[in-house]
C-alpha cells in the first residue's frame, strides 16, 4: 500500500516535471506576431514600442504605402517593402535590448545602392526584447 | 504561409553605421530600468539617507588619517613605477595618439571602418572615466601631448643648455581653472550636438587643434601650470580618479610612492576648491545627466514641439536647442547646488562664507556622478570595445588584415540585460551612500561641533536625493532617438 503511494507519488511528480517542462518550452519558443503598417511615413495607430520576451519567434507582417527599406538596429535585419505587397520578416529575439527600427530611403529611391550612403534615418517604432 | 519567406531581407554587417546617437559615436541599445527596480532603487536612496544621518547622531567618523598601503614596496609596486616601464607606457600612448590622428585625416571616412572615432569616444573618453574613477589618475601618467611637450623640453635643453622652451610667463591667479571650464564646455558640444563628432577627418582636426592650444599654454605658462589650468582632460580625469583607490605621492629623495587608499578618500577637502573647480566639477555633473537626458522621450517631445521633425530648419534648430542646453544646464547645476550651500549654511547656523561652503562639499557629489556614469555606459562599453578587434587589423578603412581579425563579428549583450539593470542600480544606491559620508565627513571638520554639522548636513543630503533620483529616472526612461 504505502510502496504503490510511493510510485504513484513518483509518477505524478514525473508526470508534473513533463508537464511544466513543456509549459516553459511552450512558453520559451512562443510565436509573437505583429502587423506594422506604415502610412504617410509613420507607423499606422501610432504604434511605437513593440514588446516581446528573449526566445520568442517573432514575426512580422509589414506593408507601407511606398517603397522604402526598413532596418532593425542590433539584429541588423533589412527588410525592402513595396506598397504592391506585404514583407514577412521572422527571426529568433535572441539578444534583450531595446532596438530601433529605422527607414532607410522613403519613396523611389530605396533599393538604389548608388545613392550616398550617408543619408538621413527615421526611427519607425522600437523592438524591446525582455529578459526571461 | 510560414512567414519564412523573409522577402528581401539582408544582413549586412556592419549596418549600425549611420545609428541615430546622442554621444559622439555608436548606438546603444539598453533596455530601460523595470519599474519595480527603479521604485526600489529609489526608495532605498531615501532609507539609506535617513538611516546614515541617524547613524551619524550616536558616532561620527574620526580623523584626517586613513588606511593606506605603499604598494612601490612590493615586487609588483616596483616593476609598475620602474621608469623603463612607465617610459614603455607613455611611447605607447603617444604612438595611439599619432595612429588615431593619421586614421583621421587619411583613412576611410566612415564612423565604424576608422579606428578613430571608437578610440576617441568609447575608449579614450568613456574607457578613461571608468579607470580614472575606479583605478587611477592613468591619464596623468601617459598623457600623450604632455609626453610629447616634455620630450621636446628635454630635446631643447640638450641642444640649447641652462635655456627653458617654456617662456615662464606669469600665469594669471585671477584665471583660475576658467580655461579648463571654457574647453570642457566646447568638448561636451562637440560630443553631444556636433554633427561630425563620428567624422573621423574632423575628430582628427579637432585633437590637433588641441594639441596645439595645449602646447601654446605649456610654451607660454610653462608645463605644470597649464596641465593644473587649462589642460581640461588632466583636470577632468584627475577629479575623478580624487575617487580612486590609488595615489602617487612624491616622497623627495626616494622618488615615486603608489599609495592603496579605501574608495573616495581622495574627495576629501580640507581646503574648500577654487570657484573655477566647483564650476567644473558642477558642469562634469551636468554633462553627464544632460548626455542622458537628451536620449528621453521627453526631450525627444520638446524637440518635436519647438522643430518639428517636418519644418524647414528642423536641423538647425535642433541645433540651437541643444547647444542651449549644453551651456544651460551646467548653469542650472551651479544656480541649484549654490541655493542648497545657502540653505545649508541657513540650517547649521555657524557663520561661513557661501563660496567656503561650495568650495568645500563638491567633490562629495562626485561619486554620484560616477555611479551614473558606470551605471550609463556598462552595456555601450562592452559593445563598443569590441569595434577594435577589427578596427585594429584595418585601423584606417583600407581593407588590411594585418593580425587576421578583420572580420571579427561584434556581440551585443554580452553582459546580461538583468545584470545591468543590477549593477546599474547597485552602484547609483553605492554612489549615493559614499556621496552622503563623505559630505558627512566635511562637515565635522568644518564645523565647530557635532550639532551644527549634522543640521548643516540636511539640505545637503536632499540635494544629493535629487541628484540620485535624477540619475535613476533618467536609466528608467527607455532610449529615444532625437536625429
Amino acid at each position: 500500500m504505502s510502496l504503490d503511494t510511493r510510485v504513484s507519488g513518483r509518477f505524478w511528480g514525473r508526470f508534473a516535471v513533463v508537464l511544466v517542462g513543456v509549459a516553459l518550452l511552450g512558453a520559451a519558443s512562443a510565436v509573437r506576431e505583429f502587423d506594422v503598417s506604415i502610412r504617410d511615413r509613420h507607423v499606422e495607430g501610432g504604434q511605437s514600442t513593440l514588446r516581446v520576451m528573449r526566445g520568442d519567434t517573432v514575426l512580422m507582417r509589414l506593408r507601407a504605402d511606398e517603397t522604402v527599406s526598413l532596418h532593425l538596429h542590433g539584429y541588423d535585419l533589412r527588410a525592402d517593402l513595396s506598397p504592391a505587397s506585404t514583407t514577412s520578416v521572422r527571426f529568433e529575439a535572441t539578444i534583450a535590448g531595446r532596438f530601433p527600427i529605422t527607414a532607410h530611403e522613403f519613396g523611389a529611391a530605396a533599393g538604389n545602392a548608388a545613392l550616398p550612403t550617408k543619408h538621413r534615418e527615421v526611427t519607425l517604432l522600437y523592438l524591446e526584447v525582455l529578459p526571461e | 504561409m510560414n512567414g519564412r519567406a523573409a522577402i528581401g531581407v539582408t544582413i549586412c554587417s556592419l549596418a549600425a553605421a549611420g545609428d541615430a546617437h546622442a554621444h559622439g559615436f555608436g548606438a546603444r541599445y539598453d533596455l530601460p530600468i523595470p519599474l519595480p527596480l527603479y521604485l526600489g532603487g529609489a526608495g532605498l536612496t531615501v532609507a539609506v539617507s535617513f538611516v546614515m544621518l541617524a547613524a551619524f547622531m550616536r558616532s561620527a567618523p574620526g580623523s584626517n588619517a586613513y588606511w593606506h598601503f605603499d604598494v612601490t614596496r612590493t615586487f609588483f609596486g616596483r616593476l609598475l613605477a620602474a621608469p623603463g616601464f612607465l617610459l614603455a607606457c607613455r611611447a605607447l600612448a603617444v604612438a595611439l595618439f599619432l595612429l588615431v590622428v593619421a586614421a583621421g585625416l587619411f583613412g576611410v571616412q566612415s564612423p565604424l571602418k576608422n579606428v578613430a572615432p571608437v578610440m576617441v569616444w568609447a575608449i579614450w573618453w568613456v574607457g578613461m572615466a571608468y579607470i580614472s574613477a575606479l583605478l587611477g589618475d592613468l591619464w596623468a601618467l601617459v598623457n600623450p601631448l604632455d609626453t610629447l611637450f616634455a620630450w621636446a623640453e628635454a630635446l631643447h635643453a640638450r641642444i640649447r643648455p641652462g635655456r627653458n622652451l617654456a617662456s615662464g610667463v606669469h600665469y594669471p591667479g585671477a584665471l583660475g581653472a576658467w580655461p579648463a571650464v571654457v574647453l570642457f564646455v566646447v568638448f561636451v558640444w562637440m560630443e553631444l550636438v556636433w554633427d561630425h563628432s563620428d567624422t573621423p577627418a574632423y575628430l582628427a582636426a579637432a585633437m590637433l587643434a588641441y594639441a596645439a592650444l595645449t602646447w601654446l599654454g605649456m610654451l607660454v605658462f610653462g608645463r605644470a601650470q597649464w596641465l593644473s589650468r587649462g589642460e581640461v582632460f588632466a583636470l577632468v580625469f584627475g577629479l575623478l580618479a580624487r575617487f580612486a583607490p590609488t595615489e602617487v605621492r612624491d616622497a623627495g629623495a626616494d622618488g615615486r610612492r603608489v599609495w592603496l587608499r579605501p574608495y573616495g578618500v581622495g574627495l576629501l577637502a580640507s581646503e574648500p576648491v577654487p570657484p573655477s573647480i566647483v564650476v567644473l566639477v558642477l558642469a562634469m555633473l551636468a554633462a553627464v545627466c544632460f548626455d542622458g537626458f537628451m536620449e528621453t522621450p521627453l526631450w525627444a517631445r520638446l524637440l518635436e514641439r519647438h522643430a518639428p521633425e517636418l519644418s524647414g530648419n528642423a536641423d538647425a534648430t535642433r541645433t540651437w536647442i541643444s547647444t542651449g542646453g549644453v551651456i544651460g544646464t551646467p548653469l542650472l547645476f551651479v544656480a541649484v547646488y549654490l541655493l542648497f550651500c545657502r540653505l545649508s549654511i541657513g540650517c547649521g547656523g555657524a557663520r561661513a562664507s557661501l563660496m567656503r561652503v561650495a568650495g568645500l562639499y563638491v567633490l562629495t557629489l562626485v561619486p554620484i556622478a560616477i555611479a551614473y556614469h558606470l551605471a550609463h555606459y556598462l552595456s555601450f562599453l562592452t559593445m563598443a570595445w569590441q569595434y577594435l578587434i577589427p578596427l585594429a587589423s584595418d585601423p584606417f578603412g583600407f581593407g588590411w588584415d594585418l593580425f587576421g581579425t578583420k572580420s571579427h563579428f561584434i556581440r551585443i549583450g554580452l553582459i546580461d540585460a538583468r545584470a545591468v539593470w543590477y549593477i546599474a542600480i547597485g552602484a547609483i544606491v553605492s554612489g549615493h551612500i559614499a556621496a552622503v559620508y563623505l559630505a558627512h565627513c566635511v562637515a565635522l571638520r568644518s564645523n565647530p561641533d557635532l550639532r551644527t554639522a549634522l543640521r548643516s548636513q540636511w539640505p545637503m543630503v536632499a540635494l544629493m536625493v535629487c541628484y540620485t533620483m535624477t540619475s535613476l529616472w533618467i536609466i528608467a526612461q527607455p532610449i529615444v532617438a532625437t536625429r
